[in-house]
């Protein structure tokens, strides 16, 4: 009997032992990352108060030369604010788009932020942030249409698009299954002023020339979920996950302050 | 004790013919597995009113079989004769004197068997020929050799499928030269091992430069060197023994393919200049290929053109090139990638990765089958 207390004793005594290694372990597991491994990115930006960007300036709204001669568009004043918030100053590295993700890899640069697609192939060695903007295809409508409110809408309807474009595209794959007429035009300006004038119903374009015409002339609005996704992001190296962190979070504070729709007003 | 015995036995004997009669159903069936589906099929002959319509395939990275097919078969309908395709190096020698021609060949065949000229272009460094944390592009002249064996071995074991061998690629930039400054004497070295090889392998074959890249930078530039100046420089160095087509690389930027050239811009029509050059040095009788080239429809690069200028661009660029004499052949950049670049490149392209044919595929399908109306612009 007592040979038999014994060993449940023992026995108890091993479960919590082994209880409490495992919480140990799981304990150390946890927090044993943040405690020893180091951002040298982040370590460098706050070391030198300078945070280099890679971007080509190649590309309005998001990124080119004015003028005169100095950067302006959507990203060099989103890259700015980022430099604001993180308390450095920022410095551009202008390089063509071949060389982007060769400069940060050798880390030439600390990011890389120029209209930059997300791209799935190169998940395992950059980490990209939150999407900023989606710069995918989108159906435009008059801004007094109450039917259509999606590409489901566009039977029987008459539909511009950009020739040769991806708007053009998705419509021509959108004809397999539904009947429209399709009218093109030379460029999404004319499309959507056809539509305003409404000798169109709709308007397949890219999101950034629907804005531009928003702005400009107004009368049209999108409606529905974007036809194409085309997300921009932020591009860091694997291990700067500081600074990605705190990418991601000054993007989710920007979006809900409406700093980002301040800069869409602002360049398109 | 007998009667057990042959129990025993029967039981031994009735497993093992139940293992025989499993091993023939699994045999059976194994035969009965249908053969590969993907078959050459009957050979083709490509229709088109212009023979020296080309388009970049950019099969490299294609893995499955049927996709090349299709791709091959897109670029016989769409009516060009002439396919640029990339062979790397280091693919197919991953060891020294190890060769691995499977993918190689099942592109070569199905683009013979579609009816096409393949022009061969062969670059990328395997990582036995080049220092450690060197690129690809990478080859000093110790391993010049090296790859003038490769090029034997590859001319050779294509005799009779593919006729036409790219040296190198834009050994005018410094980033296709490993990214050393450019050195037109020692890429002239290159070139003249190489010739020599492909030509012992087969003397009828032709031997083609690296296509020269399209640029206005000067001498001592950090990223490259004028194509212009680039090529004096290989004639000075006794290139024009080495190469029986020169090939270059015209790339129309935001300007319509006839507009005049100048040596300060970048535009299609800066072929003429390279062509200049050649009868400069009396090399006015060789042919001229331009083996990639092209326009961008990019929405918002600052180097692209309208989707429907593209198109335009294109098809009277094929015109032009149908035109100039001294051109074998317009190769457009580029037909079709395997995944989505995710950048400007993927507006070079004249079919999506899904095989979605784009306007422009459509209308230089037009074009080639006779088409007229290709001259005209949009209109509502």
């Amino acid at each position: 009997m007592d040979n038999e207390r014994r060993q449940k004793r023992w026995s108890l005594v091993l479960v919590i032992g082994l209880a409490g290694l495992t919480l140990l372990a799981g304990l150390w597991l946890v927090r044993a990352p943040s405690e020893t491994a180091k951002d040298e990115t982040w370590e460098r930006i706050q070391r030198e108060g300078v945070m280099r960007i890679a971007m080509d300036a190649s590309y309005p709204p998001f990124e080119f030369t004015d003028e005169n001669g100095n950067l302006a568009g959507f990203d060099i004043d989103l890259a700015r604010e980022l430099g604001r918030r993180f308390g450095v100053d920022v410095e551009f590295v202008i390089i063509s788009f071949d060389g982007l993700y060769d400069a940060l890899r050798v880390k030439r640069v600390d990011l890389i932020l120029s209209a930059l697609p997300f791209d799935t192939r190169l998940t395992e060695d950059f980490t990209y942030s939150h999407s900023y903007f989606n710069a995918g295809q989108v159906l435009v409508v008059r801004e007094e249409e109450a039917e259509i409110a999606g590409v489901e809408g566009l039977e029987g309807r008459r539909i511009g698009v950009e020739w040769g474009s991806m708007g053009d595209v998705e419509a021509r794959q959108l004809l397999r299954r539904m009947e429209f007429e399709l009218y093109q035009f030379p460029a999404p300006a004319e499309a959507l002023g056809a539509l305003g004038e409404g000798e169109i119903d709709a308007v397949i374009t890219d999101a950034i020339s629907a804005y531009q015409f928003s702005r400009e002339r107004g009368g049209i609005k999108i409606v529905g979920p974007p036809v194409t996704d085309d997300p921009y992001v932020i591009a860091t190296l694997l291990n700067s996950f500081i600074l990605q962190e705190r990418i991601n979070q000054a993007i989710l504070d920007l979006s809900a302050s409406g700093f980002l729709d301040e800069l869409r007003m602002r360049w398109f | 004790m007998v009667v057990s015995t042959l129990r025993i036995r029967w039981k031994e004997v009735a497993g093992l013919a139940v293992r025989v009669l499993a091993l023939v159903v699994v045999l059976a069936v194994a035969g009965a597995i249908p053969k590969p589906i993907i078959t050459l099929g009957a050979p083709h002959t490509v229709e088109t009113v212009n023979p020296k319509m080309g388009v970049h395939t950019r099969l490299t990275d294609e893995v499955e079989e049927w996709k090349i097919q299709r791709t091959l078969q897109l670029v016989r309908e769409m009516g060009a004769p002439w396919i640029v395709e990339y062979f790397p190096w280091g693919y197919i020698e991953p060891a020294k004197g190890q060769f691995d021609w499977q993918h190689a060949d099942m592109v070569v065949d199905h683009a013979v068997n579609q009816g096409l000229t393949v022009v061969a272009r062969l670059d990328f460094v395997p990582e036995w020929a080049r220092p450690k944390d060197t690129t690809f592009r990478y080859l000093d002249e110790e391993h010049f050799e090296d790859y003038a064996d490769f090029v034997y071995a590859f001319v050779d074991h294509f005799e009779g499928r593919v006729d036409y061998f790219i040296i190198w690629n834009e050994p005018n930039l410094s980033f296709e030269w490993g990214y050393r400054p450019v050195d037109p004497e020692a890429y002239t070295e290159l070139l003249r091992l190489a010739y020599g090889r492909a030509k012992e392998a087969n003397p009828d074959c032709y031997v083609l430069n690296g296509g020269l890249a399209p640029t206005v930078a000067r001498e001592g530039n950090e990223w490259g060197l004028s194509d212009l100046i680039f090529l004096q420089r290989m004639y000075d160095a006794g290139a024009q023994a080495y190469f029986d087509i020169l090939s270059i690389h015209a790339y129309g930027y935001v300007y319509p393919p006839d507009d005049p050239p100048a040596e300060n811009k970048i535009s299609f029509a800066r072929a003429e200049l390279i062509h200049e050059v050649m009868v400069r040095n009396g090399d006015g009788d060789k042919k001229v290929m331009i083996t990639e080239g092209g326009w961008n429809d990019h929405p918002r690069w600052t180097k692209a053109v309208r989707p429907y200028q593209r198109i335009l661009y294109t098809v009277q660029a094929y015109e032009m090139a149908r035109e100039w004499d001294w051109c074998e052949a317009f190769v457009v950049w580029s037909f079709r990638t395997p995944m989505p670049e995710k950048n400007f490149r993927d507006y070079y392209t004249l079919v999506t990765p899904g095989f979605i044919l784009k306007p422009i595929y459509l209308e230089i399908q037009d074009y080639a089958r006779g088409g007229v109306d290709w001259l005209l612009e949009p209109t509502l």
